[in-house]
C-alpha cells in the first residue's frame, strides 16, 4: 500500500510538480474541448500553423525582458494577429486555406528560429530555450504562468460555452446563419483567436510540435465514441486530463520528457477507441445477421 | 404559424440590378410574390437565380433597386426569410441530432449567451412534426437521406418562424418518392400562407404544382402561371433551341399529389 501511495503522492512533495500537475489538468481540459471545434471544422493544420507562428513573438518578448510570462506576452498577440491575417489572405488574396497557413506560418517560424540564433550570437540573454519551446517543459512552469494559464483557460471555456449555439450554427450552415443575422465572419475570427490562446497556453505543457496532439487526438477519440457535441466535449476533456496526468506520472517515474509521453498516452487512447468501435460495429452486425 | 395579413405583399422586388466584375448579373428584376404562393424560379445555369436569392437575403448588395419584405426593408425583417441552401453547402458531418438542427432555427430568438426556453422547444417540436421528422429527432444528421435532410432544413426554417422560404435546388440528389414527400410538405406550407420561392431545373415538377413561374436569365423574361409561362416558345428563348426538352410529362407526380391545387 505504501508503494502505491508513494508512487502517487511522491512526486508532489515538490512545488514544481504540483504546478505541473495543475497546468496539465487545465491544458488537458481546455485543449480537447476546443479541439472538438477544430476537428469538426477541419482546422487541424491551421492550429498546427498557429503554434509554429508564435515563436517570433515569444522570442521578441523574451529579448525585451518579459521573462516569466514571455510565452503569453509575445505568443498570444502574435497568434491572434496571424489568425486574423491568414483569414484575410484567404478572403481577399484568394489563396487557399492550407496554402496560406503553410506560407505564413513557415515564414514566421523561420523568423523565430533566426531571432534566437542571432540573439545568442550577439550575446543577448534570452530566457527561453528552443528545445523547451518545441517540446514543452511543464516542469518549469512558474507560479505566474500557472495563474495566467488558469485565467486564459477559464475565459476560453466560458466563451466557447456561451457562444456554442452560434458557433455551431455558423459551422453547420454559414449562409443560413448569416441570413438570420449572425455575424458569421466575426464568429470565425473569434474562434481563431480563442484557438490561438489555447495553442499558446498548451505550449508550456507539450511544446509547439506536440500541441496538435492535445488539441486533436482526445477530440478525435471522443468523436469516435459519442453522438453529440456536448458528449464529445465531456469525453474529450476526460481523455485529455487522463493523458495529462498519466503522462506526468510516467515521465516522473521513468525519467522521460513529459510532453511526448502525454502525446503518446493520448495516442494510445485513440487506438483503443478505434479498436473498441470496430468491435462494437462487429457485434452490431452479428446481432442484425 | 400563418403569415400576417397585410396589404404589402410578403415579397416585392423592384428593379433589382446587380453587377459583378463589370457585367450585369441581374437587370431590373421586378416581381411580386403573395402569401400562400409557390413560385418557381426557372433559368439556365448562371442566369442569376442564386444571386437573386442572395439579394433577397441581403448577402449581395444591389447596384440599384430594392427588395421589400412585407413592405419593409430586409434589415428590419430579419428572420422572416429562411434560406435553404443546396445540401452540399451544409456540414452534415457534425455530431448533431435532428433535434439539434431544428433548435438552430431558434438561435436568433433565444439570443446571445442564453439557453432555450419552453417556447423554443415547442416551436422546434411543432416544426419537426410538420415535416414528419419528429420520430427521427434522435437520429444523427449524418445518417439521414437527401430527402430527409431537405425536410429537416424546412423544419429549421419553420422553427425560425420564417414565412418566406427560399429553396435552392431542393430536389437535387433526392429520389422520386422523397420528392413527392417534399412537395406535399410545400403544399401544406402554402395552405398555411407561406411564400415559397424555389429554383429547379425540373420543369415537369415545377409546372405541376407551382402557382407562378419566374423565367429569369439576367432579366425577367416572363412571370405568371406555369401554363402561360412555360411554353415551348419561352423556354427556347430562355434555354436555347433545346429548351423545350425538359418539359416532360408530369402525370406521375400529379397522381401522387392528387388535386391539391
Amino acid at each position: 500500500m505504501d508503494i502505491v501511495t508513494d508512487a502517487l503522492a511522491g512526486p508532489f512533495q515538490y512545488g514544481f510538480m504540483v504546478r505541473a500537475l495543475i497546468v496539465s489538468v487545465i491544458v488537458g481540459v481546455m485543449c480537447p474541448v476546443a479541439g472538438v471545434y477544430v476537428v469538426t471544422r477541419g482546422l487541424g493544420f491551421m492550429s498546427d500553423g498557429l503554434a509554429h507562428s508564435v515563436l517570433p513573438g515569444v522570442v521578441a518578448a523574451a529579448i525585451f525582458g518579459a521573462t516569466a510570462a514571455s510565452v503569453f506576452a509575445g505568443g498570444i498577440p502574435m497568434a491572434i494577429l496571424m489568425a486574423v491575417f491568414s483569414g484575410y489572405l484567404i478572403k481577399r488574396a484568394r489563396v487557399s486555406e492550407d496554402a496560406s497557413v503553410g506560407i505564413l506560418f513557415a515564414a514566421l517560424f523561420a523568423i523565430g528560429v533566426i531571432m534566437i540564433s542571432v540573439a545568442v550570437s550577439q550575446g543577448i540573454s534570452v530566457q527561453i530555450r528552443l528545445e523547451d519551446m518545441l517540446l514543452g517543459n511543464v516542469l518549469g512552469v512558474s507560479r505566474i504562468e500557472m495563474y495566467v494559464t488558469l485565467g486564459v483557460a477559464t475565459t476560453v471555456i466560458l466563451l466557447l460555452y456561451g457562444l456554442h449555439k452560434e458557433l455551431v450554427f455558423s459551422n453547420f450552415d454559414p449562409t443560413g446563419a448569416s441570413v438570420v443575422g449572425l455575424p458569421t465572419e466575426k464568429l470565425e475570427y473569434l474562434l481563431l483567436s480563442l484557438l490561438s490562446m489555447v495553442v499558446v497556453i498548451a505550449l508550456q505543457a507539450v511544446g509547439i510540435i506536440l500541441v496538435i496532439s492535445m488539441l486533436i487526438t482526445p477530440a478525435a477519440t471522443a468523436l469516435q465514441l459519442t453522438r453529440s457535441f456536448t458528449g464529445a466535449m465531456l469525453a474529450a476533456a476526460l481523455i485529455g486530463v487522463a493523458s495529462g496526468i498519466s503522462g506526468l506520472y510516467l515521465s516522473y517515474h521513468f525519467n522521460l520528457p513529459s510532453g511526448p509521453v502525454m502525446a503518446l498516452v493520448a495516442f494510445s487512447f485513440f487506438i483503443l477507441s478505434v479498436g473498441w468501435k470496430q468491435k462494437a460495429a462487429g457485434i452490431l452486425q452479428r446481432q442484425r445477421a | 404559424m400563418t403569415a400576417t395579413a397585410s396589404s404589402a405583399p410578403p415579397l416585392d422586388a423592384a428593379e433589382v440590378t446587380v453587377e459583378r466584375g463589370g457585367t450585369l448579373v441581374l437587370d431590373q428584376v421586378c416581381f411580386t410574390a403573395g402569401p400562400g404562393c409557390i413560385m418557381g424560379v426557372v433559368g439556365p445555369n448562371g442566369a442569376g437565380k442564386s444571386t437573386l436569392f442572395n439579394v433577397i437575403t441581403d448577402q449581395v448588395p444591389t447596384m440599384s433597386g430594392k427588395v421589400l419584405i412585407h413592405g419593409k426593408s430586409i434589415a428590419e425583417t430579419r428572420g422572416k426569410v429562411a434560406y435553404v441552401v443546396q445540401h452540399e453547402q451544409v456540414n452534415w458531418r457534425l455530431p448533431m441530432s435532428v433535434w439539434d438542427v431544428a433548435m438552430l432555427g431558434r438561435v436568433r430568438r433565444i439570443g446571445w449567451f442564453r439557453r432555450p426556453k419552453q417556447q423554443d422547444r415547442e416551436a422546434a417540436e411543432n416544426a419537426l412534426r410538420q415535416v414528419g421528422m419528429w420520430e427521427r429527432r434522435k437520429s444523427l444528421i449524418s445518417e439521414l437521406s437527401g430527402g430527409q435532410r431537405q425536410r429537416l432544413s424546412f423544419a429549421r426554417a419553420l422553427a425560425q418562424e420564417a414565412d418566406i422560404l427560399l429553396l435552392d435546388e431542393p430536389f437535387r440528389g433526392v429520389d422520386i418518392s422523397s420528392q413527392v414527400a417534399l412537395v406535399s410538405v410545400m403544399l401544406e406550407l402554402r395552405e398555411q400562407g407561406h411564400t415559397i420561392l424555389l429554383s429547379s431545373h425540373n420543369l415537369g415538377l415545377l409546372s405541376s404544382y407551382c402557382d407562378e413561374c419566374l423565367c429569369l436569365n439576367c432579366r425577367v423574361y416572363a412571370c405568371g402561371p406555369p401554363v402561360e409561362v412555360l411554353t415551348p416558345e419561352s423556354l427556347t428563348v430562355l434555354y436555347g433551341p433545346t429548351g423545350a426538352v425538359p418539359m416532360m410529362d408530369h402525370d406521375h407526380l400529379e397522381e401522387h399529389l392528387g388535386h391539391s391545387h
